[in-house]
């Protein structure tokens, strides 16, 4: 097991905004997480980031103990936080971004990542001197991707990447995310287009209102006459 | 906007010191030449000018290059100017104006300080006061950091006036020694800029950018927030003391409420209109204004419009930001 969280209880103030949650990431899987609006999906990834930390219940990952852990000591372990809206460092140009995504290593290794990267993201490289600011939305997720998985993670995590996205657009993100799911990498993705998410996790997550509803694999759930009338349409 | 150094180890040796290197032999070239051709009142203003070159400059990486607003650079500028000029006010003097002699520890009633050594000194207390401060403040963002460090600015102002024994409380110190000029002013403009370029080129300069552009992301790829927070925070907290020991070293005079709102409002906007992106766009800040106070120093008066030089900056300010956002030396297409 990869990824294991235990009964979380996630606050903002006094308002817990995720209870009582638990769940398994098998390594190599893709797990969605899904829901409305306000149901604790982004909240729990942040928490898996450490950018935010649970008052109840464990995270572990690869059997260690990482709840209190900072979010700049998790990047070490493997785990990379791709963030709702990109987050990009919008007026740096593509390549230091890049170069930023790659703090910890040195400029041998960057140099090596890079070419790793410009091959799985061809379209990063012909940007390469643009600022990041200036690229398309498509484009920008790209990048995001890329400065993520720059510093070789083992588990990656994608907070909504279809965000404001065209529907072409999206299927073109979607399978990068294939891609990136063919290297080798766990992904937890959180997202609100269900139908996306479901043709590609392995395992799925249904939260609402900050609890654990449903949970199964996506070929099954589709069957789910309750899981289509309220998600599927 | 600054380039991103892609390499972890600084520059070869030559690729630093020889820019470096020219840049300053001109500086103090053209400087020579001032001293011999103008008369002590402008070069009294390019001396002016100089230490708020290093206050400006020093404010810009936390305000410009971290994305940290702090007004409390000025409390800090107060910390080194009083630490500096307690260590090398005359001994034959403290009785007279009141101020207590030197504790042993510091060299005892008989020793006044050089110079260099009680700068420094102001310079490290500052650090040391910075990071204090800094840890409890640096956690809060945007508006709330400016009023937590604006309030540090009052709480330091108020402590120099209400500690008498040592500060003379709102009535001041005088006579101080008249160490600061025209050459060791521009020598720590040149150090200033110097450390500060090292810095934007390093790692830890990469860091601050990146927490500047988003916080978020920026731990994500593995940045301690705190730790390059506090970096920026402490190193302009130590410029900032040593440009108050310079200051109180060159005005002679110091009183607790010259380091306030107003000078406040001068630092933070040197940057802005010079170009907070760009190393030298507050050093071209702090020139311009500076210039322009003494120059309309006389129009002021043969008009009799007190404050007009104020309502000038307060409409450049607002010209700049909106013609040129980036300031005079920013760059002008914004990427969204």
């Amino acid at each position: 097991m990869l990824l294991k969280i235990e009964k979380i209880e996630i606050c903002y103030g006094i308002i817990p905004a995720v209870r009582n949650l638990s769940l398994e990431v098998e390594e190599g899987q893709i797990v969605a997480l899904v829901g409305a609006n306000g149901a604790g999906k982004s909240t729990t990834l942040k928490a898996l980031a450490g950018v935010l930390h649970p008052r109840v219940g464990k995270i572990f990952y690869k059997d260690k103990d990482i709840t209190q852990l900072s979010a700049y000591r998790r990047v070490p372990l493997g785990i990379a936080l791709v963030p709702e809206g990109r987050q990009l460092f919008s007026t740096l140009s593509v390549k230091e971004n890049l170069r930023l995504g790659a703090y910890h290593s040195n400029d041998k290794e960057f140099k090596e990542r890079l070419k790793e990267i410009y091959s799985i993201f061809p379209i990063i490289k012909e940007r390469e001197n643009q600022i990041a600011g200036t690229l398309s939305g498509g484009e920008q997720q790209m990048l995001s991707f890329g400065r993520a998985i720059i510093s070789k993670p083992k588990l990656l995590l994608l907070d909504e990447p279809s965000l404001g996205l065209a529907p072409l657009i999206i299927k073109e993100v979607y399978k990068t995310i294939n891609t990136i799911k063919m290297t080798g990498i766990t992904i937890v993705l959180v997202e609100q287009n269900v139908k996306m998410a479901m043709h590609i996790a392995n395992y799925m997550y249904v939260l609402e209102a900050g609890e654990l509803t449903i949970q199964g694999e996506p070929l099954k759930l589709m069957k789910d006459e309750n899981i289509k009338k309220a998600y599927l349409g | 906007m600054i380039k991103v150094n892609y390499s972890n180890k600084p520059n070869t040796f030559s690729g630093i010191w020889i820019p470096f290197g020219v840049g300053l032999g001109f500086l103090f070239v053209v400087l020579g030449i001032f001293n011999l051709v103008l008369d002590n009142y402008i070069l009294h203003i390019i001396t002016v000018i100089g230490i708020y070159i290093i206050a400006a400059t020093s404010l810009n990486l936390t305000n410009g290059y971290t994305g940290l607003f702090s007004l409390g650079h000025t409390g800090f500028m107060l910390i080194g100017a009083y630490t500096s000029v307690l260590l090398t006010y005359k001994v034959s003097l403290r009785a007279a104006y009141n101020l207590p002699s030197l504790p042993t520890l510091l060299g005892g009633a008989n020793y006044q300080w050089p110079f260099l050594p009680a700068l420094l000194t102001g310079g490290v207390i500052a650090a040391i006061v910075a990071m204090i401060v800094g840890y409890p403040v640096l956690r809060l963002r945007g508006h709330y950091l400016a009023v937590a460090s604006l309030g540090f600015m009052i709480i330091v102002t108020t402590m120099a006036k209400g500690m008498k024994s040592f500060t003379r409380g709102a009535s001041g110190i005088q006579v101080i020694p008249h160490y600061s000029n025209l050459w060791n002013v521009y020598i720590w403009v040149a150090i200033t800029i110097f450390v500060l370029w090292r810095i934007l080129q390093s790692a830890p300069g990469r860091a601050m950018l990146a927490i500047r552009e988003s916080e978020v992301s920026a731990q994500s790829q593995g940045i301690n927030l705190m730790k390059y927070k506090l970096y920026a925070f402490v190193s302009g907290a130590f410029f900032a003391g040593i440009a108050g020991g310079l200051y109180a070293h060159f005005t002679r005079s110091i009183r607790p409420y010259e380091f306030s709102f107003s000078m406040t409002f001068f630092i933070v906007i040197m940057p802005i209109i010079g170009g907070s992106r760009n190393l030298f766009g507050p050093a071209l800040g702090a020139s311009l204004l500076i210039a322009m106070r003494y120059l309309l120093k006389p129009a002021e008066e043969a008009l009799g419009v007190y404050g007009l030089v104020e309502l000038i900056y307060a409409a450049l300010l607002v010209s700049v930001m909106l013609w040129r956002p980036g300031g005079i030396l920013g760059k002008e297409s914004r990427a969204k």
